[in-house]
């Protein structure tokens, strides 16, 4: 340090001997600075809030583990190859071996990035309260409920990977939850604590984001008027906004089998829906440029992830011309005789669904939806799903009544605004074709099957599908933490 | 050669332990050895026969950098100093201008190792190349070679011949070098970074240090000063030109 404090002498000498040697002097030096000063002002939470949500792009978690990757081969979305010089590791996660060497590295890491990004919630949380009154407007109520709802959405779906079937064993040990920014190692606690504990903090940013305005001026996805420069509150479905959350309690609730809860948060984000705030996409977006649909069905995007590299993870796993390297693609039987088609399965080749984010050459189908659209710079080619508003018709089928055949009126608007035919009836499996077709590679799959408890659709074979068991649904936890 | 050494050393023990007089015993092994090699450790105490290293971590301002390399006694200490007899050589550096080598080396009296510490010299040259300087234990009057190497689960690592590489330049991003938040590295944004907000380069190498809001405040700041700088120079001002890429000459776009 000795010889920094020689530099700054030098340099303050230095300053005051020669303007024009200075330039870049104004900026407060670095190691002047405290970590604790970066969240002295408002500028200093937006960013340690914005630096939290550009992180959860990080390749082991929702740039790649949790969205597209892992998470979707275990959820069966993907065909595997039998090549392990070119698909290598993945069929040993695809067996559900998660003792290799390998995915005990891969799996630690998914935890400890994790763990690390609720680690920067709560040191926006532990301080936010005492400076309440840096923020302008009603930032406030937006940084704390934001932080909230992220280090209850990073809980759960660690909650989800390492933790037991829930519908089975509630009371099971799972996961630790940290609420404080005190660097203390916390225990395990039982699946149902650690639930109770997420359905806390939800309610509470709830409570704080009912000033969100994306409740009265919708999600701002087209960005300020000419002249404002901050777009702090713009750009809403980028960040855990009211909805998002609510549509996260509704995720929650039905995760722990509270239906009720489930119907009543689900169908609150539908009306929002209907309302103009997440409209269905336009079908001449979808059918009107099939060279350039709009894939990921924006306007419907309740929750998503910005990232600029986002057309890496078409790169990286789904582009056809990466042959005779590995490809992820759906199993061609399931493909053609379920999902986009047989008659009683409620599958087309019409499915705007397909239409969007689908090719088929030379027999294969392969996968687009984060392929870029044609035009550059559009926030849409940026854009990684988290949550969206299918799901909530989905989960609002599936929670409305014990009986899911009730459920069949939500399932038919969806697919009235996916250009397919309605259903007569609605049954587990067929609820299960809906949601591999909405939210096929977008990381939710695998989380379904474990909540149902039912078997893990690889392929149209049945012999190819392993049956559920707790062995393949519960991820151990990293060595690190069972060694504590 | 050193694999045996634990056996016979057991060997010894046992020797002395099953004497059955009671008169004391002195291990006489080491009297008859009086050997040196390079004894110097990486991660997980494994035997290293060459070190890698560069300037990019050091401060700015550094110039010089010193790089020990331990050479161990194979025996038992002396009274005296003994010289031990070290060559030095390289293809590609030269003493004086790329290095600077010790007056001796010497082991000290009592001692059972010392550090032959080399000083490297950071020269521009280093920033586009590597350099390498190659040390040779030889035999002399006062110390053998008894190993010239040692076998290990992973490799084998020469005991007599000790290679330092060094550079000025990166071979892969430092540890704490977020691309998700600072984007793509390359080693002239490091150095403006570190330029501009007086950044030790060493704090990139430890996330403890380099944390998620440390790293966003060097975002901010770096990306608000190319800003500024690239407006001066759209106005014909005086400007840093350090912001502009080296390769396409147009300002950095950082993220």
């Amino acid at each position: 340090m000795g010889h920094k404090i020689l530099t700054y002498l030098i340099i303050a000498a230095a300053a005051v001997l020669s303007c024009s040697c200075s330039r870049w002097l104004d900026i407060q030096p670095y190691d002047e600075i405290a970590e604790d000063d970066l969240l002295s002002t408002e500028d200093g939470f937006r960013q340690l809030l914005n630096g939290i949500y550009i992180e959860l792009n990080d390749e082991m978690l929702y740039g790649g583990a949790l969205s597209v990757e892992m998470i979707e081969i275990m959820g069966g979305a993907y065909k595997m190859g039998t090549d392990d010089s070119v698909w290598g590791d993945y069929n040993d996660i695809a067996s559900y071996e998660y003792g290799t060497e390998y995915w005990r590295t891969r799996l630690s890491e998914t935890w400890d990035k994790a763990y690390s990004l609720i680690l920067n919630c709560n040191m926006i949380l532990a301080r936010i309260d005492g400076a309440k009154d840096i923020f302008s407007g009603d930032n406030y109520y937006i940084i704390k409920g934001e932080a909230l709802a992220l280090r209850a959405m990073l809980h759960f779906d660690m909650l989800r990977l390492f933790g037991p079937v829930y519908s089975r064993n509630p009371g099971a040990s799972s996961i630790p939850y940290y609420r404080e920014y005190d660097g203390t190692a916390h225990e395990t606690q039982p699946a149902s604590e650690i639930a109770a504990l997420v359905l806390q903090d939800l309610y509470e940013a709830r409570v704080l984001l009912a000033l969100d305005p994306v409740r009265t001026d919708g999600t701002m996805m087209d960005g300020p008027s000419e002249g404002v420069t901050d777009t702090f509150l713009y750009y809403r479905n980028l960040r855990l906004n009211y909805y998002a959350v609510s549509a996260l309690l509704a995720r929650v609730c039905l995760w722990t089998g509270d239906k009720p809860g489930a119907f009543k948060y689900a169908t609150e984000v539908i009306e929002a829906g209907n309302a103009g705030i997440f409209p269905f996409v336009d079908r001449a977006l979808v059918t009107g440029s099939p060279d350039d649909p709009d894939r990921i069905f924006s306007s419907e995007v309740i929750f998503a992830l910005t990232d600029q590299q986002r057309g890496t993870l078409f790169d990286n796993y789904f582009d056809p011309s990466r042959l005779p390297n590995y490809v992820f693609t759906m199993e061609s039987g399931l493909f053609s005789n379920y999902i986009f088609g047989g008659v009683s399965t409620g599958g087309s080749l019409y499915d705007y669904r397909y239409l969007a984010n689908w090719r088929t050459t030379g027999g294969n189908s392969y996968f687009y939806k984060y392929s870029d659209m044609t035009a550059t710079g559009d926030i849409r080619n940026t854009m990684v799903p988290l949550i969206r508003l299918g799901e909530m018709y989905l989960i609002a089928a599936e929670s409305q009544s014990n009986d899911i055949a009730g459920g069949l009126q939500y399932i038919n608007i969806l697919r009235s605004n996916r250009g397919v035919t309605q259903l007569t009836e609605l049954t587990r499996d067929l609820l299960q074709y809906e949601y591999i077709r909405e939210l096929y590679g977008e990381g939710q799959l695998f989380f379904m099957y474990k909540r149902m408890f039912t078997r893990v659709l690889f392929s149209a074979t049945s012999s190819e599908n392993p049956e559920a068991s707790d062995a393949i649904f519960t991820v151990p936890l990293p060595q690190s933490e069972t060694e504590n | 050669m050193m694999r045996n050494m634990p056996i016979y050393l057991a060997a010894l023990a046992a020797a002395a332990v099953s004497a059955s007089s009671c008169k004391e015993v002195h291990p006489d092994y080491f009297e008859d050895i009086s050997s040196v090699y390079f004894n110097n450790r990486g991660t997980g105490n494994v035997l290293i026969d060459t070190t890698d290293v560069t300037f990019v971590y050091e401060p700015l301002d550094a110039v010089r950098m010193e790089v020990p390399v331990t050479v161990q006694l194979l025996g038992r200490a002396s009274s005296l100093d003994r010289e031990v007899s070290i060559s030095v050589s390289s293809d590609n550096a030269e003493e004086g201008t790329d290095y600077i080598l010790p007056e001796s080396a010497v082991l000290p009296a009592g001692e059972y190792s010392f550090d032959y510490v080399v000083t490297l010299l950071r020269t521009a040259e280093l920033q586009t190349s590597r350099k390498e300087v190659r040390l040779e234990l030889h035999a002399n009057e006062n110390f053998t070679l008894a190993m010239t190497q040692m076998e290990q689960t992973a490799d084998t690592a020469s005991t007599v011949v000790f290679r330092i590489v060094f550079s000025d330049m990166f071979t892969s991003a430092p540890a704490a070098w977020d691309e998700e938040i600072l984007g793509t590295f390359s080693q002239h944004k490091f150095q403006l970074v570190c330029k501009v907000l007086d950044i030790d380069p060493d704090d990139f190498n430890d996330a403890n240090v380099m944390t998620l809001p440390m790293q966003m405040y060097v975002r901010e700041e770096i990306m608000s000063y190319i800003s500024e700088e690239t407006a001066k120079m759209n106005a014909g001002q005086d400007f840093d030109e350090d912001i502009l890429d080296p390769e396409t000459g147009d300002p950095i776009i950082f993220v």
